[in-house]
């Protein structure tokens, strides 16, 4: 008969997740014995050997149960003997046998125990050569941990050899057992210590980030899955004795050190200068515990403060504080913590810490990788033979090995710069090696610039070349190539007479017509730079430009003509002129365009652009497409977003016909579907949020001309993609990045069906596209970083706001002696591939009860509900139950439905508090979504988001409702109520199922619980369980019927 | 006074950290401060914001 003992509280833990991932063994401990020094090992006697360890270990005879509401440890008195399993690999060569031996042992790890029977243990022994006997053995960490590990090595080959020797072993008493430890530790934890401990950790903790969300090859999945590799690695003796001499250097540890420089580089990847990073404790704090085997290791949390830009040194001595602080409150046992800080609620993150590490006081070396994670990055490191080898465990729901390899030689590097100078601030210490640093710059170049030239002088040439081929085409109004020039070339001659010069901004203002088209060109041909105004823009923002921009000349039509001081010329008068070209004015550094963009503070500014950085713009997107003249391109793009200028002068510079939809016909799908149809328009521009208006509209498979469009100015979503791939299959559709501040465009992809993530691409030639940390170095392959532009298309600044000139146009280290980058604001990162993906604004990121949150993600969640046509997310003050996130969801689904969805996808801190169903966004007048003009979160949105009082409707509901008010220990619960909002976690889920069990007769998966978390929805579960066997039994009856 | 003002040969301004070498090509202009304070002093010094290439060009026509 086994004895009962109160299992301790991480060996409760462990014995959870192994129910809840049952086919996993997270919690595998594999050892490869080599037993070198007692070869030729005899197995029967290496069998008895270890019959005597586990006869003195009760942790090795002990299995585990669920009693009564907790786990308990039986320990049985006696154990089977040994029964090696035994394999002989002496028929295979030697490389093959070693590699036949690593596949046994990841094998035999791999496989999970039944913690109900013993022994929970499994091992073979492996023959390799009739000399060269090795053990496999593997432990289920529930009764075994890393001192177990070298107390068993010890006492095995003790008793080996005793058997040889025909003595009794030598092997130290053991006055406790692990369960004495156990009840022990029970009895510890309470009380006042309890609460002192507790207080001093929630003190500690207050505050820290829910997830450190190191940047990986995938999102975090809805549930992560424990899986895992790893990697191991090996610092050179020179580097290696560099670590320890630094160490000393700091009159500190080896562990401190390396401690220090992992926290440097995963702030560096996550940005975060907070990081939390877990590490094993051995838990034998009582000298009894020393010889015995059990899992006595516990794990602390080390938060590292990299604030304040620390030298290393200084960063150094901050851990070691914090390890010397950690060790003496390092008897809470982690779960206790994880119950008490963090509810464990949420499956798709490592609660507390994301992140270990650990350095091994023994070797290693004979560890068994089984395919498994415990967290998602782990760094463990061990001195051997002088030198310091590294082995990352890593999650492969978001790493791919590349990206390992990639850490392990950022902190590599950063230990080599840590070692050389110890006083260099942690945020300027180098992560990148010269040669990888020197290869990550030129992924962001785009080669060479093109030609210099000006937009009049191309237009010119082409109309030289194709005078009677339709230039532009805009109702009943055809004008060819020689009209247009003519007519541009006499308005240029009525401007120059009205005072334009050289270099001059003019005011344009038109609705979109062929007279717009020759207004813009007329501007440029009188050597000045064109200032497009939007006559939709409402009046007051149309004064601010016309008094900022500083023109003294306004053409506009005779409708919209302001009055006022400037001068202004009519489109509509073409008077009797010279119709030759006129004699060049403006060169390629002069300014083609200022455009209008809003400033954060509300006040737009005027971005100047010179002919160089477009006419270097539109060459690559000639080189790339091919414009010919029997292509027809559509005008749609108001004048004031800078996609227009290419929309206007890319078909004009190679003969193509320029179609401009009538004026407010960019907001018209149906109005475009049908000009593309009578004037086979074969290129076109949406703005995502455009595109999706279009792909929703009827009969657009009629558009077959279409052979391409192309989209820029937000992140297209690759459900649009697929959505546009679905509807216009012949037609590409390409993604484009750029500011107003260079040149519309510098970043180019090609969009292919089935992407999941739509990068923004590689850099265009004559620009560099840099990701660059705040000191302007590059950051790593795959680090989120502040996207910097170079080249021949950055602007030559806000007209007369010197100041915010100098403030976003900054010195560039990479580009030709004095030349400047643009910083965008934005955040991206470059892929291994060298395409670029955008993360979203600097400033845009937002934090929701401690989370960093991607407001995009989200969205793209929810866009892929089939039910959804589009959604939006916002952060807002005014969400039921305080600041939270809001979605706006245009399409079908109930809200519950929406957020069951989604909880399947998102962990719980990105699922929104409210649901607002909308049929349509606002959008800017450039035609972008409006974030701050949707509505509040109020009215029949938000129904179902209270946590009032809901009364159970039918008998099982009330059932239910009682059930939980008594596991949960609570006088009333609503149909509504949440079970973890209840106060419940994941024994009493288990002890929930045990109850359905005993009164329904039904199994209800573990996993469910965490899915559904209502009465009524476990209800509707039951009833559903139960349902399906009813249905059964029906059936059955009617066929005997029948 | 971690930030300071830097030109370059086309007399365009911006702004740089004050501990930090210059980038190729760009030099000091003679002022640092906060950040803020270079910023200010940058919207009273830099009054023509064309290139000094540009504008001399523009002065021999």
């Amino acid at each position: 008969m086994s004895d009962a003992f109160p299992a301790s509280s991480g060996q409760e833990r462990m014995w959870f997740l192994s129910r809840f991932e049952p086919d996993l063994a997270v919690y595998n401990i594999g050892m490869l014995m080599p037993m070198a020094a007692r070869q030729p090992v005899d197995p029967r006697r290496l069998e008895r050997a270890i019959d005597l360890v586990v006869r003195r270990h009760e942790a090795l005879r002990s299995t585990f149960e669920f009693r009564d509401g907790q786990v308990v440890q039986l320990v049985s008195p006696d154990a089977e003997p040994t029964a090696l399993t035994e394999t002989d690999l002496t028929h295979l060569p030697r490389a093959a046998a070693e590699a036949e031996l690593a596949r046994l042992a990841r094998a035999d790890a791999v496989a999970p125990f039944d913690m109900e029977r013993a022994p929970l243990y499994r091992a073979r022994h492996v023959k390799l050569a009739e000399d060269d006997l090795r053990l496999i053995i593997v432990f289920d960490h529930t009764v075994f941990d890393g001192v177990s590990g070298m107390i068993f090595m010890n006492e095995v080959e003790e008793c080996y050899d005793a058997l040889g020797e025909d003595r009794v072993p030598k092997l130290p008493e053991l006055p406790i057992q692990f369960a004495d430890f156990a009840v022990w530790q029970r009895g510890r934890l309470s009380g006042e210590f309890l609460e002192t401990e507790l207080t001093h950790w929630r003190e500690r903790l207050a505050g820290v980030p829910a997830d450190l969300a190191l940047p990986g090859d995938r999102p975090r999945p809805a549930r992560r899955t424990y899986r895992g590799e790893m990697r191991l690695g090996a610092y050179s003796p020179e580097l290696s004795a560099g670590v320890e001499r630094l160490a000393r250097e700091l009159n500190t540890t080896l562990f401190t050190v390396m401690l220090t420089a992992y926290a440097a580089v995963l702030s560096r990847w996550s940005g975060i200068d907070d990081i939390v990073v877990g590490t094993p404790i051995a838990g034998r704090l009582l000298p009894e515990t020393e010889p015995v085997i059990g899992m006595f290791v516990n794990a602390v949390p080390l938060r590292v403060d990299l604030s304040g830009t620390p030298s290393f040194r200084e960063a150094a001595a901050r851990v070691r504080a914090t390890v010397a602080e950690a060790l003496d409150h390092q008897e809470l046992p982690f779960e206790r913590l994880v119950e008490d800080l963090q509810p464990a609620r949420d499956l798709s993150v490592p609660p507390l810490y994301q992140v270990m590490f650990n350095l091994a006081s023994g070797t290693n070396e004979g560890q068994i990788a089984n395919g498994t994670a415990k967290v998602d990055l782990q760094l463990d490191l061990n001195v051997r033979e002088g030198r310091l080898h590294t082995r990352l465990e890593y999650a492969t729901d978001l790493f791919d090995p590349g990206t390992i390899e990639r850490f392990e030689a950022n902190l590599r590097t950063l230990v080599e710069a840590a070692v050389a100078d110890p006083d260099r601030a942690v945020p300027a210490l180098p992560v990148l090696a010269e040669e990888e640093r020197e290869r990550v710059l030129a992924l962001g170049a785009g080669g060479p610039e093109a030609a210099p030239g000006t937009l009049h002088a191309l237009v010119e040439a082409q109309a030289a070349a194709t005078p009677g081929a339709p230039a532009v085409v805009s109702g009943d109004v055809t004008l060819t190539y020689g009209e247009l020039n003519a007519r541009a070339n006499r308005l240029a001659r009525r401007l120059r007479h009205t005072g334009v010069e050289r270099g001059q901004p003019v005011a344009v203002c038109a609705e979109r017509s062929a007279e717009l088209v020759v207004g813009l060109l007329a501007v440029l041909k009188a050597g000045g730079a064109y200032v497009p105004l939007d006559p939709e823009y409402p009046r007051d923002r149309l004064e601010f430009m016309l008094s900022d921009c500083g023109a003294r000349v306004l053409l506009t039509q005779r409708h919209l003509e302001p009055g006022g001081p400037l001068r202004t010329v009519l489109l509509e008068d073409d008077d009797e002129l010279p119709s030759d070209d006129l004699e060049p004015v403006a060169g390629p550094d002069d300014a083609a365009y200022l455009i209008y963009t809003s400033g954060s503070t509300g006040r737009p500014k005027a971005v100047v652009n010179t002919h160089r950085a477009i006419v270097n713009r539109l060459a690559w997107m000639q080189e790339t497409f091919g414009l010919t003249v029997d292509d027809v391109v559509m005008q749609k793009t108001p004048t004031s977003f800078d996609v227009s200028v290419w929309e206007l002068f890319w078909p004009l510079l190679h003969g193509a016909a320029l179609v401009p939809v009538r004026p407010g016909g960019h907001r018209d799908p149906a109005h475009q579907r049908d000009l593309i149809k009578r004037h086979a328009v074969t290129t076109m521009h949406f703005v995502p949020s455009m595109l999706a208006l279009f792909l929703e509209e009827a009969n657009i498979e009629s558009c077959t001309s279409l052979r391409r469009v192309v989209c820029s100015g937000e992140e297209l979503p690759p459900r649009m993609a697929a959505r546009f791939f679905d509807r216009l299959p012949h037609a590409e559709l390409h993604n484009l990045y750029g500011p107003t501040e260079a040149a519309v465009d510098v970043s180019w992809h090609a969009c292919r069906p089935g992407e999941t993530v739509i990068p923004i691409g590689r850099p265009m030639p004559g620009c560099r596209l840099h990701v660059l940390d705040e000191h302007l170095e590059p950051m790593p392959v795959g680090v989120p970083g502040h996207l910097h532009i170079g080249g021949v298309q950055v602007a030559r600044g806000y007209a007369g706001r010197p100041g915010l000139t100098a403030e976003r146009f900054v010195p560039d280290p990479y580009g030709p002696p004095g030349a400047r980058l643009y910083a965008t604001g934005d955040l991206a990162r470059l892929r291994a591939d060298g395409e670029l993906e955008f993360l979203g604004r600097l400033d845009d990121q937002v934090k929701v009860h401690g989370w960093r949150v991607e407001l995009g993600e989200i969205e793209a969640a929810l866009a892929e509900d089939p039910r959804v046509r589009r959604a939006v997310v916002a952060l807002r003050d005014d969400a039921p139950g305080g600041r939270g996130l809001v979605a706006y969801v245009d399409g079908t689904g109930e809200a519950h439905e929406l957020r069951t969805g989604l909880a399947r996808r998102l962990p719980p801190a990105l699922v929104p508090q409210a649901f607002v169903h909308v049929t349509e966004f606002p959008l800017s007048p450039s035609g972008k979504l409006d974030r701050a003009a949707l509505p509040p979160p109020t009215g029949p949105g938000r129904g179902d988001l209270g946590t009032g009082y809901v009364a159970p409707e039918t008998p099982l509901e009330e059932e239910l409702c009682a059930l939980w008010g008594e596991l949960l220990g609570r006088d009333r619960v609503g149909v509504e109520d949440d079970f973890f909002a209840l106060g419940g976690h994941s024994l009493l889920a288990v002890q929930l199922i045990t109850r359905y069990r005993e009164a329904y007769g039904i199994e209800l998966d573990l996993r469910v619980c965490f899915e559904l978390t209502t009465v009524g929805e476990h209800a509707l579960a039951v009833l559903e369980l139960q349902l399906g066997d009813v249905e059964l039994d029906e059936l059955l009856a009617e066929g005997a019927d029948g | 006074m971690s930030t300071k003002v830097v030109r370059n040969d086309e007399e365009q301004y911006s702004i740089w950290p004050a501990d930090r070498e210059n980038p190729s090509g760009w030099y000091d202009a003679g002022f640092s401060g906060t950040k803020d304070k270079c910023l200010e002093h940058i919207e009273r010094v830099w009054t023509d914001m064309r290139p000094k290439s540009l504008r001399e060009a523009m002065h021999s026509e």
